[in-house]
């Protein structure tokens, strides 16, 4: 637990003398303890060259994802294709490169669903005494769902009328988005509240309170920048769950339809090739892992980091 | 402690419950024995083990034969089946009075010959037909089967509570024992094509002494008679576990067992996984003997033949994958349906497609067929110009034009019709200045969709756009009103699919297509014309048809025509499917892949070399 | 404690009486037929006489009014009737739910099923948490040694490469290049205990399935509990009883492990619904024809009935085990108490 001292300089925001000659911020703290942990850096460096290169790379790369060549299938590596072409004669590094973006716009926005969903149902529940109650038998009940399952069955029922609604694109993202988001903040909710339900008793809390705070800033300012650490821990587990849970879906033939390259769909279409051109599929499944566990590594070194135990001074 | 002793507690839970449910969950046996004492139930390891052939009355000493099918059985009653894997799974144990051969040509299984008009089988006036089945024949628990149990089906299939899919029964007013080997069938009108009922693998006979209490509401509940049929084929079931295994041993009663046939003691039918994964079985790891319905694209299974443990075979029958452009109008209100009397619409039609014979070529045209078999099918397709394909005497030949593309005379067609590109934006418009653009929808599944891939591509060339758009199967596929997005509402411009008829009977095939046939949301959308064909010409060929006697060799002629109306504006005909399945090369005697009837059709003939 | 269980499982009822109804709504509203996958051949009167005999017309509220009564009264005493040889009621033409593909009852199908999930998936389960915890306090205990970086690297691809890429890759490796393990699995492969080939192809059988699931169930629970064992490390009463001179071995063992173990306990037993999820995509990679797999094809075939069924164990299962997770919990942590 956090010592007083270190909650009283967040909630005022002056430094507290005695620490050292230097002006030291929270932020500048983090950051340290951050860069010590060897593996969430080289994480956090590789994401951003993934996310670099699924952004910008398809621009600069050229190539058309999606044309049809039926005179090159199957084809191996060569200058023209550093990673060949798939059985209708596609580019697979620009499908890889597109596919990147999807799967990572997934991963991202599912994980921002889920976890402003569950950040705010677990300081509801923690600071409301009469909404805990029935948020929490909500969450059980959430908790108790069989998720997959369930997903497979939603994904199939309304694919068709978001499709019809928004378009085939933008209706399986959303759809995708929002069926993982739903199905994944319950255990954000449930780590926020308690954190909530131990500051609501802390002393610069009800300081804030006897010198008539608002509720609303009293939760904005003092109480939600102290959950940030489970918060931040789940936000970087969401990202990797989403995007696991994307490409399982793919895989299972129910995630974004088949001109769509995400990494999922390429490594489920790859997998039948492994013996012909295994690059389609091994590419896709490792930028998968890459990219997962470079969030896990970065997710691990912000809990050391934000935990002030480990911090020195 | 407390914490431990919960843990062992939780880890002895778990093998405990694991090790007593080893075995099987409803207390019948699972190993089994053709026989010999030392066949068990797993797999063949050694699939090239040689073994000799048995020489008469050797039946059953062959060893066990693993059937692959992807999906899975879920039960063995082929009047409930669910899909083909079904009616394949009670092909092994159930028969009918005659199948097709992979010619499609209709051969005698328990009947001693085929009925004609000539040889009395057929009345006159073509409502009855009478069939004599071979003397002897026991069911598999040794009783006697008698024209009794051919009378006992059909009323089993007629009870409309019972739920049997088989429509060979909806024109039959009886089916009378006349003595114990002789059945006569009834039909309600002259019918000339009677060989749908007890006629193909999907319309076997079914024993009354089991069924008897299974008719009506109470199918449903008789699971164990679902589960193993009493049947007079060369197997009988031991256990089925639905969307699992099904595993057979010899029938005892089996009336070739003389003749050493079935060569196999046991067999099993093991489902799951997908098509690649079995055909990897049997052809390059050579764990299995055959797998079923491979719909694996041809770059995938070449090299897995290659290495050299099985064989890939096709069957060819009269499934052709094909567009149809419909008719009506999508957009209109109500969608997709004529108003007015069909064949004189007055509103309602297509303004691109209704009655347009030049689009129609000109799309044809565009098509190159041939990349499209290369690059989606392989040797399981051939490309086609005819909606009945069948090679014989009754195949059309003049639309063989289509076979070469031609974007340039695709694109010349289009010129001097007066389908000018007038804005300049790379799409022609109609005369009428409607621009031609149109959505094309399928099922979802890879080969489609490379499919609709590559007829945007050769669209494009002759100016024509085209957004693809693809729905699940069971959406595609659903029958019910549910649906917006079934074939049969076609509540779109184009629909790509494969149909394909009830045995050879061309003249049933062409039925579906007349006007009376159209789905509308009067009938519940019900009816066969998908893609609402309104022809005059078209309506007085089939009387004819339906008229004319099975020994009329004008009956050809008017097949031929027939195929021609229909493909002439109304439906683009591509590919020729085959069913596809592969072998493993230590078996024989089972000639090539039957793509008219069930594949195990002659199970009893195969042998192990 | 006792008041505290019973209130629990009061409350399990309704939260699993709004579960059914939420499964059942969302698989009705689903669109299919189960017409489906029959020939297009098949004329429309035929297609709808199927429908009727299947039950697929009747209103939504009866037909899950029906489904609670079969599901809640039918089937637990058709369970009890089996297994206790007793006959309450009219156990002969007591209505059970019936699947729509196979014509079979789905209780019975699923029971039948168990075995192949709970072999490979259980033991997996097993033999992932064994390796796990000890990984985990080690690597807590050493914390930025060699051995925990190396640990949380093979940890870290275990928990992040997903299943089915290590799966397929390892199908590709041992099965068809090496050819030393099959394909698929054989369900109705009976083991004789007392043939060593018997058990032999069992286990070759069951070797890369469950590799595969342990390795990836490991890694999760092993940096759960490196994390719970650092929280215990840093506490002052540790700090406290290496000053009173006891031994490390005790320290760790006795003091540290007991409490770090709470939480990682609870997590095991919350985890164990997870066996059968997690089964939906191994099972279709290994091609083990087990629950997983059986929900797949039921999905496919728009077989609503065993649909329905499988997801309420599913959530029964989830519901059992929070309950359990729960009270251990309670049991094992003197500082909760809940009356």
């Amino acid at each position: 637990m956090a010592t007083t001292q270190d909650r009283v300089e967040q909630a005022t925001g002056l430094l507290v003398p005695g620490g050292g000659e230097h002006h030291r911020s929270l932020r500048q703290d983090v950051w340290r303890q951050f860069k010590k942990h060897k593996g969430a850096v080289v994480g956090l460096v590789l994401l951003g060259l993934i996310v670099f290169a699924t952004i910008f790379g398809p621009m600069l790369y050229g190539i058309d994802p999606y044309a049809v060549d039926t005179s090159m299938t199957n084809a191996a590596p060569s200058a023209d294709h550093p990673l060949g072409t798939d059985n209708l004669g596609r580019d697979v590094l620009a499908r890889t490169l597109v596919g990147g973006r999807i799967s990572l716009a997934v991963g991202f926005a599912a994980m921002l669903f889920g976890l402003i969903l569950g950040s705010g149902i677990g300081i509801i529940s923690g600071y409301f005494r009469k909404l805990d109650g029935p948020l929490m038998r909500i969450t059980d009940l959430f908790l108790a769902l069989p998720i997959l399952p369930l997903l497979l069955v939603i994904i199939m029922l309304w694919r068709e009328p978001l499709k019809a609604a928004f378009g085939e694109e933008l209706g399986i993202f959303l759809l995708v988005v929002f069926v993982i988001g739903v199905t994944s903040w319950m255990q954000t909710a449930r780590v926020v509240r308690g954190d909530v339900l131990s500051l609501k008793e802390e002393e610069f809390v009800l300081a804030a309170n006897s010198i008539g705070t608002r509720r609303r800033n009293v939760i904005m300012r003092h109480i939600l920048p102290n959950t940030m650490s489970p918060i931040m821990v789940s936000a970087a587990l969401g990202v990797a769950v989403a995007i696991i849970t994307e490409s399982a879906l793919s895989f299972l033939g129910l995630g974004f339809p088949a001109s769509f390259p995400t990494w999922g769909r390429l490594l489920f279409d790859g997998t039948n090739y492994l013996q012909i051109s295994p690059l389609r599929a091994v590419v896709a499944g490792a930028l998968i892992s890459l990219t997962v566990m470079s969030v896990n590594y970065i997710g691990d070194g912000l809990r050391d980091a934000i935990d002030p135990r480990l911090r020195s001074n | 402690m407390k914490r431990t002793r919960l843990l062992a507690l939780l880890a002895v839970l778990a093998m405990v419950v694991a090790a007593c449910g080893g075995g099987t969950g409803d207390g019948t046996t699972t190993t089994v024995a053709g026989g010999d004492d030392d066949v068990t139930t797993t797999t063949s390891e050694d699939p090239t083990e040689t073994t000799e052939a048995p020489t008469g009355g050797n039946a059953g000493e062959g060893g066990h034969l693993l059937l692959l099918q992807w999906q899975a059985p879920s039960q063995a009653n082929t009047y409930l089946s669910t899909g083909t894997k079904d009616i394949q799974a009670s092909s092994m144990v159930l028969e009918p009075l005659a199948e097709y051969n992979t010619d499609g040509e209709i051969v005698p299984a328990l009947a001693t010959e085929i009925p004609t008009v000539e040889n009395g089988g057929i009345s006159e006036d073509l409502t009855t037909i009478t069939w004599t089945f071979q003397e002897g024949v026991l069911w598999s628990d040794g009783t006697p089967l008698t024209a009794d149990d051919f009378v006992f089906t059909w009323e089993y299939c007629s009870d409309e509570a019972t739920g049997c899919i088989s429509p060979a029964f909806t024109e039959v007013t009886s089916v009378e024992a006349v003595d114990d080997t002789t059945v006569t069938i009834t039909f309600d009108s002259p019918t000339p094509w009677p060989y749908v009922p007890f006629v193909g693998n999907t319309e076997p006979v079914i024993q009354r002494a089991q069924f008897q209490d299974c008719v009506g509401a109470a199918a449903t509940g008789c699971t164990d008679q679902n589960f193993r049929p009493i049947g007079t084929g060369p197997f009988v079931v031991t256990e089925l576990r639905p969307e699992d295994t099904v595993l057979y041993e010899m029938n005892p009663n089996y009336r070739k067992i003389e003749e050493g046939k079935p060569f196999f003691g046991t067999a099993e039918i093991k489902g799951g996984g997908d098509a690649e994964a079995t055909a990897r079985s049997v052809l390059e790891i050579g764990e299995a003997d055959y797998a079923w319905n491979l719909q694996v694209a041809p770059e995938i299974l070449e090299p897995m033949e290659a290495a050299g443990n099985g064989t890939v075979s096709v069957g060819f029958n009269t499934s052709v994958e094909h567009l149809n452009l419909n008719q009506t109008d999508p957009d209109a209100d109500p969608p997709s349906e004529y108003q007015g009397d069909a064949l004189a619409p007055t509103g309602g039609t297509n303004p691109y497609f209704y009655q347009n014979q030049v689009l129609h070529d000109a799309l044809s045209m565009a098509i190159n067929r041939q990349e499209m078999v290369d690059v989606a099918y392989g040797p399981a397709g051939e490309p086609t110009c005819n909606i009945w394909p069948v090679p014989g005497d009754a195949l059309s030949t003049t639309n063989d034009w289509c076979l070469t593309q031609d974007i340039e005379a695709a694109n010349a067609l289009l010129d001097e019709n007066g389908y000018e590109d007038t804005d300049g934006d790379g799409i022609r418009e109609t005369p009428d200045g409607l621009p031609l653009e149109f959505e094309v929808v399928t099922s979802t599944n890879a080969v489609r969709q490379s499919e609709q891939d590559l007829i945007a591509v050769y669209w494009e060339q002759i100016g024509v756009a085209t957004s693809m758009r693809n729905e699940d199967a069971s959406l595609f596929f659903d029958g019910t009103a549910a649906s917006d997005a079934s074939i049969w509402k076609f509540f779109t411009d184009i629909e790509l699919y494969t149909n394909s008829a009830v045995g050879s009977d061309a003249q049933g095939y062409f039925q579906s297509n007349l006007a009376s046939e159209v789905p509308t949301s009067a009938n519940a959308y019900g009816g066969g014309n998908v893609v609402r064909l309104a022809d005059e010409r078209f309506e007085s060929t089939f009387q004819e048809l339906s008229q004319a006697s099975l020994e009329d060799p004008n009956r050809n002629e008017l097949i031929k025509q027939l195929n021609d109306l229909l493909t002439e504006y109304a439906v683009i005909p591509l590919v020729n499917r085959g069913s596809v399945s592969a072998f493993s090369n230590s078996l024989d005697g089972y000639g090539s892949v039957n793509g008219w009837d069930s594949e195990y059709w002659n199970v009893e003939d195969w042998v192990r070399n | 404690m006792g008041r505290y269980i019973v209130r629990r499982t009061l409350f399990a009822i309704p939260t699993l009486v709004a579960i059914s109804l939420i499964i059942f709504a969302i698989l009705d509203l689903a669109p299919g037929d189960p017409t489906s996958q029959l020939p297009l051949t098949l004329p429309a009167e035929v297609r709808e006489r199927i429908r009727e005999s299947l039950g697929f017309n009747q209103p939504f509220f009866i037909r899950w009014l029906k489904w609670m009564q079969l599901m809640f009264v039918n089937e637990p005493l058709n369970a009890i009737d089996s297994i206790f040889g007793t006959c309450i009621g009219e156990c002969e033409n007591r209505a059970r739910i019936i699947s729509w593909s196979s014509r079979a009852p789905a209780l019975d199908i699923i029971w039948q099923r168990l075995p192949q999930t709970l072999w490979v998936l259980g033991i997996a389960f097993v033999v992932g948490t064994v390796i796990a915890i000890p990984v985990g306090v080690y690597s807590a205990y050493k914390q930025y040694s060699m051995f925990d970086n190396v640990g949380t690297f093979v940890t870290m691809v275990g928990f992040s490469v997903p299943v089915f890429f290590t799966g397929v890759l390892v199908i590709l490796i041992f099965s068809v290049w090496l050819k030393w393990f099959p394909s698929f699995y054989t369900t109705t492969h009976v083991v004789d205990w007392t043939s060593w080939d018997s058990i032999w192809f069992q286990i070759k059988q069951m070797i890369m399935p469950i590799s595969v699931l342990s390795l990836f169930n490991a890694a999760a629970l092993s940096r759960f509990t490196r994390a719970s064992v650092l929280d215990n490390l840093n506490e002052d009463y540790v700090r406290t009883a290496r000053s009173k001179g006891l031994r490390e071995n005790k320290v760790v063992m006795t003091h540290v492990m007991r409490n770090s173990l709470i939480p990682v306990v609870t997590l095991i037993a919350l985890q164990v619904p997870g066996i059968f999820a997690g089964a939906i995509i191994t099972e279709q990679i290994f091609r083990i024809n087990g629950l997983g797999q059986l929900l797949i094809a039921a999905i496919g075939q728009s077989d609503v009935p065993m649909v329905q069924t499988l997801t309420f164990m599913f959530a029964f299962l989830i519901v059992v085990f929070n309950l359990v997770a729960d009270v251990t919990y309670g049991v094992m942590d003197p500082r909760i108490r809940y009356d």
